[in-house]
């Protein structure tokens, strides 16, 4: 089992929308959209953990909100500055939404 | 921030054809022939594009620059730099010392053309420049072209918005994300103002430009704690409360005009609802999707460890194998 939280990104919203069209337009299926989330869910998992390399740090003026509800982390951050070696983005107001990092082997 | 942006768009074709080769089977399975497959695939991929979010930085733009802009550097050779340091340090308000190059739409709107009337909703492109960044070697003045609404070319709007903490904010960002957040600052901060003057200009309320550095770019510590100042809720925050914020503020701003006083409270008021709503404040346009290694807190310390992380920052993705962090709460 993968995580689906990746549905909610660009990414896994526009494929949910392409594939409402589809079922709109009697093309597919909802039941087949289903396995087509799932198989996204599990390549998109995948793919993150074996083909991104890259490493940030970030730190954030203030931790507004933090909230820990099965399992998951949601954080609400102001004024967060992210860094990559030199390179720096600032923004205002951040969330961040978090799964359980160490179940990631029981889902392969 | 640019490796984790140029390896997204690299990441997402990958998902692309791994989800569409995935599925083929199921595809076959239900009698769905393969075109519809091929559809799926154009279709998201062309969604994706659509969004923007995997554009790659933008190369310095090649558009030469307006022939005001190519006299003044005639004229004063190598005295451009230095002088454009000077003036975005100074945050002058006067047209001529501001740290804003207007392109050639504005040229024409205030000189060539004078009985030129644009409608005031109408965007216009506006192109801007950063002088380099003082004490970075090799660092070059850059351009950028932002849309703003005609009206506020009138008068001095553009230069109350863009004051000097809003260049320093983005003069050390990269490229894409000084442009977004320029717009968004001016977007903001404009809505802020067209507030005002809609409504007849709100007598006591806080000026403009104090106001209008509060949307992107405050760095205190208090910003959520000042519930007494009402004017920052209003146009700043969740975009997509902007509209109804606005309507509220437009209908309370009736009502104010017949009973005359108690400025401050309508506002407030709108402040309260969104306290009690703690899902609005979890709108936000920049969101982080990850995974967590380990989350720890020692007092009022917190620190992330995180992987596996897909970023949306001001419209465009980014992605991290680990991203740690700290914050106080």
């Amino acid at each position: 089992m993968s995580y689906q939280l990746y549905r909610n990104t660009t990414i896994g919203n526009t494929l949910q929308e392409s594939l409402d069209e589809l079922i709109q337009y009697g093309q597919i299926t909802p039941a087949l959209a289903v396995k087509v989330l799932l198989q996204f869910d599990k390549s998109i998992n995948q793919a993150l953990s074996n083909r991104v390399k890259s490493r940030l740090t970030f730190k954030a003026g203030k931790l507004n909100t933090y909230r820990f509800c099965d399992n998951v982390w949601t954080f609400m951050l102001n004024d967060v500055e992210f860094r990559e070696v030199q390179e720096v983005a600032k923004v205002d107001k951040v969330k961040i939404v978090a799964c359980d990092g160490k179940n990631v082997d029981d889902r392969r | 921030m640019t490796m984790s942006q140029l390896s997204v768009m690299k990441l997402y074709n990958t998902v692309v054809d791994d989800v569409i080769a995935g599925v083929r089977d199921c595809f076959l399975d239900d009698g769905v022939d393969e075109q519809v497959l091929q559809e799926l695939k154009q279709l998201w991929k062309t969604k994706l594009q659509a969004t923007g979010a995997m554009d790659p930085p933008q190369p310095e733009p090649q558009i030469p620059p307006p022939p005001v802009l190519q006299n003044f550097q005639k004229a004063n050779g190598n005295n451009v730099l230095p002088k454009k340091t000077d003036t975005y340090m100074g945050q002058q308000g006067s047209s001529q010392n501001s740290g804003v190059e207007h392109g050639a739409p504005v040229s024409n709107l205030a000189g060539a053309h004078p009985h030129h009337v644009l409608d005031p909703n109408n965007k216009v492109p506006v192109q801007l420049t950063l002088p380099a960044q003082p004490g970075v070697p090799g660092s070059q003045p850059r351009s950028f072209t932002i849309q703003i609404p005609a009206s506020a070319l009138n008068g001095n709007k553009l230069h109350q918005v863009l004051t000097g903490p809003i260049i320093n904010a983005t003069i050390s960002l990269p490229q894409p994300l000084a442009a977004t957040l320029l717009q968004q600052h001016i977007n903001s901060a404009l809505a802020g103002q067209q507030n005002e003057f809609d409504g007849g200009g709100g007598g006591g309320r806080s000026g403009a430009a104090p106001f209008s550095l509060d949307g992107a770019l405050d760095s205190s510590d208090d910003e959520g704690s000042n519930v007494g100042d009402g004017s920052e809720d209003g146009a700043g925050d969740d975009d997509e409360d902007e509209e109804s914020v606005e309507e509220r503020a437009e209908e309370e701003e009736e009502e104010r005009d017949e009973s005359g006083g108690a400025e401050e409270e309508p506002l407030n008021s709108g402040d309260d609802v969104s306290d009690e709503e703690p899902g609005d404040m979890f709108d936000t346009d920049n969101v982080v999707v990850c995974q967590y290694d380990k989350i720890t807190r020692s007092r009022n310390k917190w620190k992330f460890y995180l992987k596996d992380g897909i970023m949306n920052l001001g419209g465009k993705d980014f992605v991290f194998q680990k991203a740690n962090g700290d914050a106080e709460w």
